[in-house]
């Protein structure tokens, strides 16, 4: 469904991803592990356009998407769900989750969509006229994912839905993120929090400082020793 | 002071406040969307009366239909700004102070294109409908009434387009957060043009109305546009709700002060109102914020 063929992205004259290459297929998890500045953010800012490649190819579902603007990927069916809950502080949750169906083909169906979402996250719609600014961190990340979903995608890219939240939403949300899957959206998901993203993904690889160091489907990695030491350890050592 | 004049000074306040309502709108909309400010939004202004009144008078076309090729014309003039304009200038550096210098360009040269085309003679426009209402002892011309009662209906339109539409939706997206806006798929290069296009329309249409109450020349657009500033910043730049309340304050302001002055100390109260309450509330009444 996605693929990157070796590819470079610079911020001016530093070079932040080095040949990256992977693929995610048709109905998976996959997550991008790494630490904080190895790039994952990158990456995924460069799938959705907001960041150009300097070399290299990027596809989606056979077409080739690198150098479109980030409001045509959407329309493809790529949504980018970004890190620290990107909303519009100003609007209300309700406006929040209709505007995220703002593409056409979505904009159709954005009443079934949104009852959808409401049954993924219920709180959303008991905090349906409340402004986005005043939700919690944790229904921030809902909302976030919410309205990404809006625009039906068949690719969803998550930032780090994890961060900065307290362990039993996180369970919640990576659950959740298992409903989306089963519904049918491709997910790619960034991680930090290495165990619990190789809990629910498929396969997993592992960036660093801008290159794709490690790969394999999710249970070998959870039991790799390099893994084990630089990103599951650390993260017992912060529990 | 008779009740007749209170009345008739209170009624006339709304009126010129609900065009400064309108006419500030635009300045705000562009300032909370994109960031900038329009040194040509009076131009805009001053080439909707240049419109509606050689509609009226070479073409000799009805007020309704020749306001409306007023306001369309300058929405275009709006849209081929941005896109030739500011476009160009968008996230390159410098975009502080660019689009200022750009703006004040396209101003000089409208007011200078005016100047050369249609003269510097003063262009009087006649009166939509001629005619007085008399209620309670107050005559009160039915060009006022209309003007006011069209700020009315483009004012409540223009809330419900931003709040209710898709685009007035992806309009404030966009405003709030740029980046998100465009991975919901939202082309903000678009949403700005447009922007510009409505902000334009808005200075137009304020215009239109007032052509007749005044005159129209070339060099009109600046003390209007100083006057905007004045409405938009004590509203709380950026905020619409902010520049219709404070079109309002204001217009009612300068007519009381004109019974109790005279005309000429209009504009002195309107620059002391906005210097009295920044010292008290720096960010105007609703606070520079997005809406």
């Amino acid at each position: 469904m996605l693929e990157l063929k070796e590819v470079d992205v610079f911020y001016g004259d530093a070079q932040a991803l080095w040949e990256i290459s992977f693929q995610v297929e048709k109905g998976e998890i996959v997550t991008l592990l790494g630490s904080n500045g190895a790039g994952k953010t990158t990456t995924l800012r460069t799938i959705s356009g907001i960041l150009l490649s300097r070399k290299g190819t990027i596809h989606f579902n056979g077409t080739r998407i690198d150098h479109l603007p980030p409001y045509e990927i959407v329309l493809k069916g790529v949504a980018h769900v970004p890190e620290g809950r990107r909303l519009f502080p100003n609007m209300t949750v309700f406006e929040t989750l209709i505007i995220g169906a703002y593409i056409p083909q979505a904009w159709e169906r954005r009443v079934e969509t949104l009852q959808w979402v409401f049954s993924l996250f219920p709180i959303l719609e008991e905090r349906k006229h409340q402004l986005a600014g005043t939700l919690s961190g944790g229904e921030q990340q809902m909302l976030t994912i919410g309205r990404g979903l809006m625009a039906q995608p068949k690719f969803l890219m998550l930032d780090e839905p994890s961060l900065g939240l307290a362990p039993i939403i996180v369970e919640k949300i990576f659950t959740t993120i298992q409903d989306i899957n089963r519904h049918g959206v491709t997910v790619l998901l960034i991680e930090q929090n290495a165990n619990i993203a190789l809990q629910i993904a498929h396969r997993g690889y592992v960036l660093e400082t801008g290159r794709i160091s490690l790969t394999g489907v999710a249970s070998e990695l959870l039991k790799n020793d390099h893994v084990k030491k630089a990103y599951l350890g650390l993260y017992e050592g912060v529990e | 002071m008779s009740l007749k004049l209170v009345l008739d000074q209170i009624l006339n306040g709304f009126v010129l406040g609900s065009m400064y309502a309108l006419f500030a709108s635009g300045l705000t909309l562009i300032w909370g969307t994109m960031k900038m400010l329009n040194f040509a939004h009076g131009e805009y202004y001053m080439l909707g009366g240049y419109v509606v009144y050689f509609a009226l008078t070479l073409f000799g076309f009805p007020p309704l239909l020749s306001i409306l090729i007023g306001v369309a014309g300058v929405f275009l003039v709006g849209l081929a700004t941005e896109r030739l304009i500011i476009h160009p200038l968008l996230d390159k550096p410098g975009w502080e102070v660019s689009p200022i210098v750009a703006t004040l360009g396209v101003s000089i040269f409208l007011q200078n294109f005016a100047l050369k085309a249609w003269g510097e003679r003063y262009k009087n426009v006649p009166y939509f409908i001629e005619g007085t209402l008399d209620v309670f002892g107050l005559r009160i011309a039915y060009q006022r009434l209309l003007v006011l009662i069209i700020a009315i209906i483009v004012i409540y339109a223009f809330w419900l387009f931003i709040k209710k539409t898709r685009f007035g939706m992806a309009l404030r997206a966009t405003a709030q957060d740029r980046e998100a806006a465009m991975l919901i798929g939202i082309n903000f290069h678009r949403v700005y043009m447009i922007t510009f296009g409505i902000s334009s329309a808005l200075a137009a249409l304020s215009a239109a109305m007032l052509a007749p109450i005044f005159l129209i020349n070339p060099w009109m657009g600046l003390p209007s546009l100083l006057k905007a500033f004045v409405v938009a910043v004590l509203g709380g730049l950026g905020s619409v709700e902010g520049a219709i309340l404070a079109g309002i304050v204001l217009g009612l302001a300068e007519s009381f002060a004109v019974i109790i002055f005279s005309s000429e100390w209009k504009d002195i109260f309107s620059f002391a109102i906005l210097i009295l309450v920044l010292t008290t509330r720096p960010s105007g009444f609703f606070g520079t914020k997005e809406w």
